[in-house]
């Protein structure tokens, strides 16, 4: 069933896109991103044309980078935050494990944590999460190729007693840049009433907007 | 063959009108261009985007092809863009007490438009905890980076324009955000309550606000 074993090139970073995403998010010439990072142009030319690939020192200071344009606060004090967050927060892997959720998804989800974090989102959800995983793979999400989805879904939480709980959801799925090197799938949104749900779907044409990595 | 956008689905059809219509808009198209570009008439477009005709199978995994083949990239969203896309009441407050962005969830909690919400000053949307909540969060020097993160369970007192309120209960999470001007920002993000709710975070806070103080 795992897509994810049979085709590994899904989960491998594509430093080509990462690189050119953040130097032209910044706003960057391939020369300034180069000065930043220590290496002549013609090293980030050669990344950024997949003709090389970035050492590993050079690998975490993209990160960080990329870390330091989404958030103000070191990762470890980010994700304490995320926990208590009120609104519907959870960060997966790339293996659809969930490795965090936050109070309001708790909420949203009548459960505790540990009820959902350590778990497999394909054991711990029912109706569109795994499904919108498996596009968000097929996609290129967890090698860096997207730069933000928005959605509608219905999400069918099921505990460990098999018991379910069923909502909408409106939620904004984003890339996010952990420490060695792995890129997780950030999730925050809120439940909705159907009418709602109904009129955020028109807005966006289609049950998903993807917004490539440029 | 079914697409992956309609796998996902349990949801209502796709509104043609709708996509055809947003996909001309943003790409500049006249109806006769994107007829010309799906070898149909430029009536047969008429009739979509007015909902009397609904595209074929065929012509529907074809529409799906060429809105995809648009798809442009986009740099990332900075954390402004991000607050604005959150389904989450989230907002971005100045010292000065302005609304300077909010999100599609207080939109959606306030029944309000965008323009009647961002540039203006907290004290003509709301009354009550909102208003107090800055006051406490300046005296705290939360705008002088004393604090590193607040928590505050509200009642929200939506001010009407026939000079009633709405009230609503509000659990959130606040934190000092510095923006490129270099002044910090009032960060928010929260979620409704229902009452039992509310009377239970404010037992479990012991108030309405929890301040935590930069080391």
């Amino acid at each position: 069933m795992s897509k994810v074993v049979s085709n590994p090139e899904v989960l491998t970073i594509h430093w080509p896109t990462v690189i050119r995403h953040v130097r032209l998010s910044r706003g960057l010439k391939q020369a300034s991103l180069a000065q930043d990072l220590g290496v002549t142009q013609t090293m980030v030319s050669r990344w950024e044309a997949g003709n090389a690939r970035p050492s590993a020192r050079i690998r975490t200071q993209i990160f960080d980078m990329i870390w330091t344009l989404t958030s103000s606060l070191a990762r470890r004090t980010w994700m304490e935050r995320a926990r208590r967050n009120p609104s519907s927060v959870a960060v997966i892997n790339s293996t659809g494990l969930v490795e965090l959720a936050s109070r309001g998804l708790l909420r949203s989800l009548k459960t505790v944590r540990g009820q959902i974090e350590g778990r497999n989102l394909r054991q711990a959800f029912r109706g569109d999460i795994p499904k919108l995983f498996g596009s968000l793979v097929d996609r290129g999400f967890f090698q860096g190729k997207i730069a933000t989805v928005e959605s509608v879904e219905r999400v069918v939480f099921t505990d460990f007693d098999g018991h379910d709980t069923p909502f909408w959801q409106h939620s904004l799925h984003r890339p996010l840049f952990v420490a060695n090197q792995r890129i997780c799938w950030l999730i925050s949104g809120a439940s909705v009433s159907r009418p709602v749900l109904q009129d955020v779907r028109q807005r966006l044409g289609s049950a998903m907007v993807v917004r490539k990595a440029i | 063959m079914a697409t992956k956008e309609e796998t996902i689905l349990h949801l209502p059809q796709t509104h043609w009108p709708s996509v055809l219509r947003h996909h001309r808009f943003t790409h500049n198209l006249k109806q006769a261009a994107l007829a010309h570009d799906l070898g149909v008439t430029q009536a047969m477009i008429s009739r979509w985007e007015s909902g009397r005709a609904t595209p074929s199978d065929a012509m529907q995994a074809r529409l799906k092809r060429l809105f995809d083949a648009a798809t442009i990239g986009v740099p990332m969203p900075n954390w402004r863009e991000i607050t604005a896309l959150q389904p989450s009441m989230a907002t971005i407050i100045s010292r000065a007490g302005v609304l300077e962005t909010v999100s599609q969830g207080v939109l959606r909690e306030f029944r309000m438009a965008r323009s009647h919400i961002e540039g203006h000053h907290l004290n003509e949307i709301f009354s009550g905890d909102a208003l107090t909540l800055h006051l406490s969060l300046i005296d705290q020097g939360f705008f002088d980076g004393a604090v590193e993160m607040a928590e505050s369970v509200d009642v929200m007192s939506l001010r009407l324009a026939n000079g009633m309120k709405r009230d609503f209960y509000a659990h959130r999470l606040h934190w000092p955000r510095r923006d490129v001007d270099g002044e910090i920002r009032w960060a928010s993000d929260g979620a409704r309550l229902r009452k039992d709710e509310f009377i239970a975070m404010r037992d479990e806070l012991g108030g309405q606000l929890d301040v935590i103080l930069s080391l």
